[in-house]
């Protein structure tokens, strides 16, 4: 009888946790990854309607601004190319931050300055990517070939987020199936993304990093021109949150449930601290030393979301016997 | 309250004396001696069993698991720390990465390489114990038995089972470590009930008999790939202590010349020189001798 209990209790406990991963998978599907590319895809066609009706530059820039905040939420945790090998490379056609090794700038300033058709100037991917726009936006002369030219890259991008929206509606049968694989996914995008946000997005442009140690350099921030690099880490790190630390029972609810409430407390209290940080990071200005201390705070994120992952492998802490002889 | 006597051993997976494995040799010994009905007599006789080193060990068996509970566990670093470590050191020396394999291939290289080096480290180990002079001190407590049966095994220093401890944490962690740096979340071990298929099977397959006087040996070609009970006796005669270091693997005592075949060796003696074994007659005196600088001996 006891043994009766004991099979039908762990069927039940078992069921439940199913069921539970099942929900989590589904919000994430609808609301993180469908919600995020969808307000990305909604600010940039308010974009590009400003753009046709020739609105202002201090709104065009403010629209910028929310296609900022809301592209770098899809960039963060994209996790189309998981859903569909062929999408592996999308990201790129709409953003070259740290992907691209020739001068964006001169190459955009020449597209501007030349006089020929701009269908034909805007042949490089590179052309049509969130980062000319701000080079087109926010720096002098905003003439009607920046319109035209500006136009072009809003409508690429909106095709290109399209595309991820088509991704993730069509081929999203594992993630919501093989709840191993999903939860290896959505770990390892986490560890990529908070590793960017430290060495790439803070530590390169704070001289924190290995590869630019005590080279601190401002022109080197993600959106140096526009003055918007605050603004896109604190849209990253409010990803994080999105997904480890929401209102409702989110990923790390789950990762609690499977016994790992230590690590992510852990995790939440690093991005919580590191959003607090981020005050340290005054007027774009990297080469503070303040900045230090958002930089030890990604650290400890970055950190702290590879201790959850070698906890959960259960590597045995027992001294085994197979030793002695 | 079964830790304290050290009962857990017997039902935990991981331990050398887990019930199944015991059962195992036990079917293997009994195979064993029913083609050599000669050495029936001595295997099973009380003399044996119950013989001053024998039972040695069994009360040594009870002692050194408190020692491991209150003086060793607490110290020895969790290999995670060391996971963790690892993963840090290589993402901050070589930046951040993720190579892209199938599950299946990353579950088939963690498990046999984590299982490769581990046993290479212990062989290693194993050998420094034996020619590094501090350390042979306090190994030749686990060689001055002068019977073997299977709780010899825990008849070994708790210094020893420090450096074990810190092997195997080190090993793991590196190893882990690594595996984790390069494929992230998509690293696992393929185990049976919790435990690397490897050393489950070679566990199931006589792992007790190797501190037995079953003499059960393998096929030449075997026996170049696996150590064989018999080739651990080998290990642990008066002649050949120098012979034999691996724990499952034959492959690295072949590779570094300190193989020795069973079919080379016919009679073995067990236990240190004769002078020197009452240095280890007791609980106290296999715990205290190490230390004891006057009592050191190189055999």
């Amino acid at each position: 009888m006891m043994i009766m209990k004991k099979i039908v209790l762990s069927a039940l406990l078992l069921v439940s946790s199913l069921l539970a991963e099942e929900k989590v998978m589904k919000s994430i599907l609808d609301d993180v990854l469908l919600h995020n590319v969808h307000t990305a895809s909604l600010h940039a066609k308010i974009l590009f309607d400003d753009l046709q009706t020739k609105k202002e530059l201090s709104v065009l820039k403010n629209d910028f601004k929310n296609l900022v905040v809301s592209w770098k939420k899809v960039e963060t945790f994209y996790l189309a190319a998981e859903f569909n090998e062929d999408s592996i490379d999308t990201p790129r056609y709409i953003d070259v931050f740290h992907n691209l090794k020739e001068n964006l700038s001169v190459q955009i300033q020449r597209v501007i300055d030349s006089k020929d058709n701009l269908d034909i100037e805007m042949y490089k991917h590179s052309f049509k990517t969130i980062n000319a726009l701000e080079y087109a936006l926010y720096t002098d002369g905003f003439d009607d070939r920046r319109y035209e030219l500006s136009k072009i890259i809003v409508r690429n991008i909106i095709n290109r987020l399209d595309e991820i929206n088509e991704v993730y509606v069509s081929d999203n049968k594992k993630f919501l199936s093989d709840f191993k694989w999903t939860n290896d996914v959505i770990i390892n995008m986490l560890i990529d993304s908070s590793f960017k946000l430290r060495d790439w997005r803070v530590g390169d442009i704070a001289g924190y990093s290995r590869k630019s140690k005590g080279n601190a350099d401002n022109k080197k921030a993600e959106y140096f021109i526009s003055a918007n690099s605050t603004t896109a880490i604190q849209s990253i790190l409010d990803t994080h949150k999105q997904i480890m630390d929401s209102p409702t029972y989110d990923f790390g609810d789950m990762l609690i449930e499977n016994g790992l409430k230590k690590e992510v407390q852990l995790i939440r209290n690093e991005i919580n601290n590191s959003i607090e940080n981020l005050k340290y990071l005054k007027n774009e200005d990297f080469e503070n030393k303040e900045v230090k201390i958002l930089y030890v705070s990604l650290d400890k994120l970055h950190r702290s979301y590879y201790s959850s992952l070698v906890n959960a492998l259960e590597i045995n802490t027992k001294i085994l016997d197979a030793d002695g002889d | 309250m079964e830790n304290f006597f050290g009962l857990e051993y017997f039902i935990d997976v991981h331990k050398r004396v887990y019930y199944i494995y015991i059962i195992s040799s036990l079917v293997l010994g009994m195979l064993y001696l029913s083609v050599n009905q000669k050495e029936k007599r001595v295997n099973l006789s009380s003399k044996l069993w119950l013989h001053q080193s024998a039972r040695l060990d069994y009360s040594y068996f009870f002692i050194s698991n408190l020692i491991k509970i209150l003086l060793i566990f607490p110290i020895v670093l969790s290999s995670k720390t060391i996971a963790l470590s690892t993963i840090m050191f290589l993402t901050d020396t070589f930046g951040y990465t993720r190579v892209n394999l199938s599950y299946e291939v990353i579950l088939v290289l963690f498990t046999s390489i984590l299982f490769i080096i581990s046993d290479f480290t212990r062989y290693f180990l194993h050998r420094l114990l034996h020619t590094v002079p501090l350390l042979w001190r306090f190994h030749k407590v686990h060689h001055s038995a002068k019977v073997l049966n299977p709780l010899t095994f825990y008849r070994v220093h708790p210094v020893e089972n420090l450096l074990f401890g810190f092997r195997y944490v080190l090993s793991m962690g590196i190893v882990s470590g690594v595996f984790i740096y390069l494929f992230g979340s998509k690293v696992d071990i393929y185990d049976v009930v919790g435990v690397n298929i490897f050393v489950f099977v070679f566990s199931i397959l006589g792992s007790n008999l190797r501190h037995s006087h079953i003499k059960l040996s393998y096929p030449k070609v075997l026996e170049t790939v696996l150590i064989s009970p018999y080739m651990h006796q080998i290990h642990h005669s008066t002649k050949f202590f120098n012979k034999n270091f691996g724990g499952t693997l034959a492959i690295w005592d072949y590779m570094f010349n300190t193989h020795k075949f069973s079919k080379q060796v016919k009679t073995v003696k067990f236990g240190l020189k004769k002078e020197q074994m009452g240095d280890y007659d007791s609980i106290i005196k296999l715990l205290v001798t190490p230390f004891r600088m006057s009592k050191i001996e190189n055999q």
